[in-house]
């Protein structure tokens, strides 16, 4: 397991941001992105080309690979889900 | 072939709307901006659309779209909301959408980010929005339509190619109408590819009325989207316009659509010689699709003086002129 | 009777053969000819359908999508024993093709990123390769419409259902129809990003498939009325019967879950062929092997045709050679027609609960008048085409 190069709350932060930035979201801002809120179906409503965006994003950014659609829906399930698999994955 | 205009909506680097296109074909045409390219620092004169028009809720679904899609899917929400066709006439709307590049910014974009973090860590979005029928895609999904939709390019004279496809569904009764749209965007690395083959005309003016001399371009962007119907189908129609190799009327105006390319061999038609001319290249640049943006013209002035007989030739080897009549 | 549009002469190249012969005989033996590309990264290999003929490939002037279509085109003309053209004969040339409507040259770009550099050729080899203008260039054919279609995965079939009503409607007397693309690495990398493309060859419509795989070539057919081929003295026996086209109006990557627009697409092609859905001896599907495409398709054809279809994929075979493909299956279902067999589904073992059939394991014989090609684009498109085969039809020659 990596050691964290940051804290968690740091880590949900700079997630929110990409997320806003990758997937072009218009009218949210990083801040407005609740940590336990549902990322797809409801609550930001992302969809199936945003789910393999975010698997590029987390590869650009934590050199994390995601191989598996069912830990993409796993982990993509909300900003806290994503900040634990990040700090226990990133190679970046 | 025959067709009739029933609406018409349009963008480009005068704004948005028909009669933003009309008052800058009446005024006079203002500088080009100036795009600095970002490796040489090279000005080029361009005929952008202000990027603040690329903001409206009717492109929230778009929100990962390039300029492309953008700029198509205005103009063609315009043109759909003009023409106000009832609900379940909507899904067999057919739609044709010609252009000369397609989204070729986001298509270098995705390669870049090949080059940028590897051949493995692609952007699925922008490979998804690079392809040249992503804007239709959209367009049908913000209209409703479910009809044929075709995407057809060529570098020359794609207007023309797209009226022939909207002819042959619509006499072919695939189709009730046809929104017919006409589409190209600037981009940074084509700019430089413009540059590097000396294509721009270095002082920004597009001489759009030498015919026979080699002129630049001025590179520009935009889109014109049309509705069609077969003749005399919609009493609420525009204009009618036809094939004129042959013209039925004898012309009473030449609209020339002239951009600095492609003129080599290029001639001006018989039915042409001795009409007062009207050329508005200036007013939107160079781009393949520009026809598009010739033929809102002709329409916009023919609605000026309803008693004309436009003739819009546009100045390719090979293309017949364009009869566009109330 | 005057507006029968005949296809007179066909040319095909891809993995799987040289022409339309070597199609033949590879569909028959059931030949699975990929290799591997390790273009995405040493750690993703992913099989291909590579055309093998080293005088394709690319060079300064020309691009390998341009010579694929020149060779195919060529064969067909031969086929249609077009060496020259009638007197005031107006040909179109209908292509779809994806690879050869962007600049796609990785090099290229690397270059200008890293120096600045805009390296003339590739651009120059861009504006002078589009396919149908160079194609009616290379053949130094009478004038007439110059078309190219960047229809995604359904350009080809969009083209040659294009070409049938241009011919059709007098816009021009012959057409030469189909498709071209060649395997990019650009195009290779995009499907891998969208996770679709097979680490195995591709199993199309199999329980356990993992998608597609990506291939090359070109498939191109004349058309031309049954009358125009009879003055020449060109015997017709099959027939663009319809050509029916819808969009989903759904999502950019995702096809409709219910596949209403291809469901439009085919019933529109009925219609248009004045048939109905038990007049279709077999379908080439779409069959590209990924989750959605199958299902989606499979059950669509299941519902319009009932869970007895036969419905094949020949992606096994050649792979999805995106723009061209649709044209080589347009060639494939004629040639199935006329001949009277399909092919097996290459790829296929077991049966997926959520398709409404299984496809065929064997080379089957098949009896009827009509078939379907179906092709679902990328952006929600979808077409089919109606192919018939009837040998009293034809005008003696």
């Amino acid at each position: 397991m990596q050691q964290p190069v940051e804290d968690m709350a740091t880590t949900k932060a700079r997630l929110k941001e990409l997320i806003v930035s990758h997937l072009s979201l218009v009218n949210v801002t990083p801040d407005q992105i609740k940590d336990d809120a549902p990322l797809f179906g409801e609550g930001l409503g992302l969809d199936s080309l945003d789910a393999v965006e975010l698997v590029v994003m987390l590869q650009r950014h934590y050199g994390i690979s995601v191989e598996d659609s069912e830990v993409g829906r796993r982990i993509f399930a909300s900003v806290n889900a994503l900040a634990e698999y990040v700090q226990a994955n990133r190679t970046k | 072939m025959k067709l009739d205009i029933v609406s018409m909506g349009v963008m480009g680097p005068f704004g948005r709307g028909h009669a933003q296109l009309a008052a800058a074909i009446a005024a006079p045409v203002p500088p080009p901006a100036a795009w600095s390219l970002p490796r040489t620092g090279m000005i080029v004169p361009v005929r952008r659309v202000e990027d603040t028009l690329l903001q409206d809720p009717i492109l929230n679904p778009a929100r990962r779209a390039g300029r492309f899609i953008k700029m198509a899917m205005l103009a063609a929400a315009d043109c759909l909301r003009d023409a106000a066709i009832a609900e379940p006439a909507k899904e067999r709307v057919g739609l044709v959408l010609v252009t000369g590049m397609g989204a070729h910014d986001i298509n270098f974009g995705f390669v870049d980010g090949l080059l940028e973090f590897g051949m493995n860590q692609g952007s699925p979005t922008h490979f998804s929005h690079s392809v040249h029928n992503a804007a239709t895609s959209y367009i049908a999904a913000m209209s409703g339509s479910r009809g044929p939709a075709l995407t057809i390019t060529h570098f020359a004279s794609p207007l023309h190619q797209g009226l022939d496809a909207a002819g042959l569904l619509l006499a072919g009764g695939a189709c009730d109408h046809v929104m017919l749209g006409a589409v190209d965007e600037l981009g940074a690395f084509m700019l430089a590819i413009y540059a590097a083959r000396g294509m721009i005309a270095g002082d920004g003016i597009l001489r759009a009325k030498a015919l026979d001399a080699p002129i630049g371009i001025v590179p520009g962007e935009g889109a014109a989207f049309f509705l069609l119907t077969r003749p005399g189908e919609n009493e609420r129609r525009r204009c009618r316009i036809a094939r004129a190799v042959a013209p039925v009327h004898p012309a009473t105006r030449l609209v020339l659509d002239h951009d600095g390319l492609w003129s080599r061999g290029a001639e001006l038609p018989a039915a042409a010689r001795g009409l007062p001319v009207a050329c508005h290249n200036d007013v939107w640049g160079s781009f393949p699709a520009g026809g598009g943006m010739a033929l809102a013209a002709s329409l916009i002035l023919l609605e000026q003086t309803p008693q004309e007989y436009m003739l819009l030739h546009t100045h390719r080897p090979g293309v017949d002129p364009i009869e566009v009549i109330a | 009777m005057p507006d029968c549009i005949a296809i007179t002469g066909m040319g095909c190249v891809s993995a799987a053969g040289n022409n339309v012969d070597g199609h033949r005989r590879g569909l028959r033996l059931r030949e699975r000819l990929c290799s591997i590309s390790t273009t995405v990264g040493p750690a993703t290999p992913y099989p291909v359908f590579e055309v093998p003929d080293p005088a394709l490939a690319a060079t300064p002037d020309e691009m390998r999508v341009a010579k694929l279509a020149l060779k195919a085109a060529r064969e067909a003309l031969v086929d249609a024993h077009l060496d020259e053209f009638p007197p005031g004969c107006r040909v179109g040339v209908f292509l779809g093709s994806t690879t050869s409507c962007q600049l796609n040259d990785i090099e290229f770009q690397r270059a200008y990123r890293s120096s600045g550099q805009v390296w003339p050729a590739p651009p120059e080899r861009y504006f002078t390769g589009h396919l149908a203008e160079r194609l009616a260039w290379q053949l130094n054919l009478p004038a007439g419409p110059r078309w190219v279609i960047a229809n995604a995965c359904a350009s080809a079939t969009d083209a040659i259902g294009m070409a049938w009503e241009a011919v059709r409607q007098e816009l021009c007397d012959i057409a030469i129809a189909g498709g071209a693309d060649e395997l990019s690495p650009v195009s290779l990398c995009g499907f891998h990003s969208l996770g679709v493309v097979s680490p195995v060859p591709c199993r199309p419509f199999d329980r356990d498939r993992a998608g597609l795989n990506l291939g090359e070539g070109a498939g191109i057919v004349v058309l031309e009325s049954a009358r125009s081929a009879a003055r020449r003295g060109r015997e017709t026996k099959i027939f663009v019967a319809g050509y029916g086209a819808a969009g989903d109006g759904h999502h950019m990557t995702a096809p409709h879950p219910d596949g209403r627009g291809l469901e439009l697409a085919v019933r529109r092609a009925l219609k248009a062929a004045c048939i109905e859905p038990a007049d279709i001896a077999f379908v080439n599907a779409h069959g590209t092997a990924t989750r959605d495409n199958d299902r989606i398709e499979g059950r669509v054809l299941g519902r319009v045709f009932g869970t007895g279809v036969r419905a094949v994929s020949t992606k096994g075979y050649t792979g999805h050679a995106l723009g061209g493909v649709g044209g080589m299956e347009t060639i494939f279902t004629a040639m199935g027609l006329a001949e009277g067999w399909i092919p097996a589904n290459i790829g296929f073992e077991n049966k997926d609960p959520d398709i409404p059939f299984s496809p065929p394991t064997e080379p089957t014989p098949i009896d009827g008048r009509y078939a379907m090609s179906t092709s679902l684009a990328f952006g929600g498109g979808n077409a089919a085409i109606i192919i018939e085969h009837d040998s009293r039809k034809g005008i003696p020659a």
